[in-house]
């Protein structure tokens, strides 16, 4: 019960970095990205940490929502693979205009309903209404249409591809060997424990 | 000699012109390869070979810009990060469509030959005798027998995986041991042989990836990476970088010219031989002109019927060759995307080791034997069976701890495959030039007349139904029939447009792929196919090119060309 607490705490604070991370694409501009260092600490890579197609506040409601679908538990959590970079980035230039839209739309929605229920922005609400949001959404509840079920799935499947095949989904989530060297067809199930990573088109 | 004379010119440097090169340079002669693109190193240019998913800006994803820049490779699966560059820029090199038609295309040192399934069978004695007992189009001037050795030789090299079954619709070959089935499939195979009484066979893969070391060649076996269209650092596969150009390499007596777009072959009237073939520069567009006593054109079908049908047209208006009225017709691909998958139950306790680069056959069984349908030739299967990993359905899972650990499990077991159809040889699916559009170099372009016909449309029926009835008799559970349609092209074996023949008057090419009106040009890649049987082509290309190059050697030293 401790050890979970003190995970979701770790998700909260994060969460709250977040802020100070969004800022970073300017400040940086200034201070040159150094002195956000430990505020990025568990950012890979900074050149991917520009907006594309979402606005901040859409990338707050994103990045939430990606810590909800995937969280930290033994092992990192969405967050941690700044999959909400990757998914903004991937709307940006792998989708077209009107997918584009759909993913803004519900993000907006997400944000306006919450904004309603509990006065605040998705992103600063507590996670167990959060969680109660997102469930009512992909559950096809009042206020949410079957199309906004269908928008919310087209991006936690953004959040699950996108995680998976991180680096940190390939290697530490799944079982991950770059060179087997030899194929069995059959082997017990216990010697490996957990999916592999790869498959097509890896 | 003069720096631009060889003994022969071979256009193209994939599969067909990686082993034209081979037997070329071996017996003897010098010979320059030409190829349009650029070149790739073997291992020092695989520059994807290490990287996985998390390298790609997009984690292999095409993006909206490659699918703009490349509408037709966008139709499939061929557009993606991990191979980009490694299809034909389609700006510079356009094609026009009468009908749709799928053209993907390797421009680069070893062309397909790096991008290729690898799938590696033989054709059987019937192949051959088809047309000319059914009356479709024009007999082989070939049978089994005259292509068996050179399949034997060609396999030995190449190294194909498989296993020995004794089948007379697949013929057996000079195999490795084979890649293995699974657990499952190895149950799907026992119990589709006792539904149907030993008529189908459920085997392994026949395949041009090693499962030993081929030491002399300085290749590894497979390692089981699945990636072998990233370029294999351990030559794994078959390719011209891994295999065929080494060795030509190591006669000293092969020149290798990269960016080198073949604009024409040189025709002399009088003696009626080619006397070499002229090239742009595709840098610099200078125009050169190599001589040669031979020419082997291994441009890839289209391409080099393309290269025929812009070459002599001083004498035929149509081109070399055109004079059977045959050139640019009978077009023919394999065509597929039809078939059906099932789930297994059980099993749960076992998993796999390794990446397979290949999975089961289900070789030909219609119209065979005793078997009569209402359509004229048959298919084979493609397929395997695996554990779903994290791309399993998510839908159903919720958001959260439980979806993370749900996804980081494997799922259940599924099978799924697909069947392959032969094309018949129609004279009226054709390619011609349209002189209206110019590639890059102000080259007239192909225009595309293709079309699937009744007899696939009617073999299709039971590709799918076959497929269901397999694995219901098999027992397994929710199978699922599809036909995702098909396209013609899209299989990416296209074979005709300059088919091999008895006679000048109905054919391109002789019995030793020559071209009828210039004997000295050789055509031994999918243009000279007179049918396409059902089996994938290009182990045949292999066989049809080492034959025609130890015949063309010998004819060179008998005067006769």
């Amino acid at each position: 019960m401790t050890t979970q607490n003190n995970v979701i705490l770790n998700r909260r604070s994060l969460l709250k970095g977040l802020g100070v991370v969004l800022g970073a694409q300017f400040a940086s501009q200034l201070v040159g990205g150094s002195g956000l260092s430990v505020a990025m600490a568990f950012q890979q890579d900074s050149a991917l940490r520009q907006l594309q197609l979402l606005s901040e506040r859409q990338l707050k409601t994103l990045a939430s929502m990606a810590d909800l679908i995937i969280p930290q538990t033994d092992t990192p959590g969405a967050l941690e693979t700044d999959c909400h970079w990757f998914v903004d980035n991937q709307l940006k230039h792998c989708f077209d205009s009107d997918e584009q839209a759909v993913a803004t739309v519900i993000l907006n929605k997400i944000d306006t309903v919450a904004l309603g229920q509990w006065g605040k922005a998705f992103y600063q609400g507590e996670q167990a209404g959060q969680l109660a949001l997102l469930t009512a959404l992909e559950a096809t509840e009042d206020p949410f249409t079957q199309a906004d079920t269908k928008a919310f799935k087209m991006l936690k499947a953004l959040v699950v591809f996108g995680f998976f095949t991180s680096k940190v989904g390939m290697t530490q989530l799944l079982a991950y060997d770059p060179v087997p060297g030899g194929f069995k067809g059959s082997v017990p199930y216990a010697s490996v424990g957990k999916a592999y990573s790869g498959g097509y088109p890896f | 000699m003069s720096v631009n004379e060889y003994d022969a010119i071979v256009v193209g440097s994939g599969i067909s012109g990686g082993w034209a090169a081979k037997e070329l340079s071996e017996r003897g002669l010098k010979v320059l390869m030409l190829e349009r693109g650029r070149n790739i190193e073997h291992i020092k240019d695989y520059k994807n070979a290490h990287k996985e998913a998390w390298d790609y800006p997009h984690h292999d994803v095409p993006t909206q810009q490659m699918k703009l820049d490349y509408p037709v490779l966008r139709r499939d699966y061929p557009l993606n990060e991990s191979t980009f560059g490694m299809w034909a820029n389609e700006k510079e090199a356009p094609y026009t469509e009468d009908k749709r038609f799928d053209w993907y295309r390797g421009y680069h040192v070893g062309g397909r030959s790096l991008l290729w399934g690898r799938q590696s069978y033989r054709f059987n004695e019937q192949d051959f005798l088809a047309n000319a007992q059914e009356g479709i189009a024009v007999d082989w001037p070939i049978r089994y027998e005259d292509l068996a050795p050179w399949y034997d030789y060609v396999e030995r090299f190449a190294g194909i995986s498989g296993s020995r079954e004794g089948l007379d619709v697949l013929p057996d070959g000079q195999f490795q041991p084979p890649i293995p089935l699974n657990c499952v499939e190895k149950d799907v195979a026992a119990r589709i042989k006792k539904a149907f009484a030993g008529t189908r066979h459920l085997i392994h893969s026949r395949c041009a990836n090693i499962t030993e070391p081929k030491p002399e060649q300085g290749r590894t076996n497979c390692q089981y990476r699945a990636k072998c269209w990233l370029g294999c650092p351990f030559g794994g596969y078959f390719s011209t970088q891994s295999a065929t150009l080494p060795a030509a390499l190591k006669t000293g007596n092969l020149t290798l010219r990269p960016f080198s777009v073949v604009s024409r072959v040189l025709y002399d009237k009088d003696k009626k031989r080619a006397t070499g073939v002229e090239v742009i520069d595709a840098q610099t567009n200078q125009v050169i002109e190599y001589k040669s006593k031979l020419v082997f054109l291994n441009a890839s079908a289209f391409n080099s019927t393309w290269l025929l049908m812009n070459s002599a047209t001083d004498v035929w208006e149509g081109g070399l060759g055109s004079s059977s009225g045959e050139l640019g017709h009978n077009v023919m691909d394999h065509h597929f995307r039809v078939g059906a998958s099932a789930d297994v139950e059980g099993y749960l306790d076992k998993y796999t080791f390794g990446r397979r680069p290949a999975g089961f056959y289900i070789p030909r069984y219609r119209n065979w034997h005793k078997d009569k349908r209402d359509y004229l030739r048959g298919f084979g299967y493609q397929g395997s069976a695996s554990r779903q990993g994290w791309q399993k359905d998510i839908r159903e899972m919720g958001i959260g701890a439980e979806l993370k650990a749900g996804l980081s499990e494997p799922g259940h077991w599924s099978i799924g495959m697909s069947a392959f159809g032969e094309i018949l040889p129609y004279h009226d699916n054709r390619i011609y030039l349209n002189h209206q559009v110019k590639d890059k170099w102000g080259l007239p372009v192909l225009v595309m007349n293709v079309e699937i016909k009744q007899n696939e449309l009617a073999m299709r029926k039971d590709m799918q139904a076959d497929a269901m009835e397999m694995f219901e008799a098999a027992g397994l559970k929710n199978v699922k029939g599809y036909d995702s349609d098909y396209a013609p092209g899209m299989g990416i074996h296209e074979m005709g447009t300059a088919r091999m023949g008895r006679d000048a008057k109905s054919s391109v090419l002789n019995k030793h792929n020559q071209v009828w009106d210039a004997p000295n040009v050789f055509v031994t890649d999918g243009a000279c196919m007179t049918s396409a049987s059902c089996v994938n082509p290009s182990l045949t290309y292999m066989a049809l090119t080492a034959r025609a190059a130890a015949f063309a050697v010998e004819e060179l030293k008998r005067g006769n060309l």
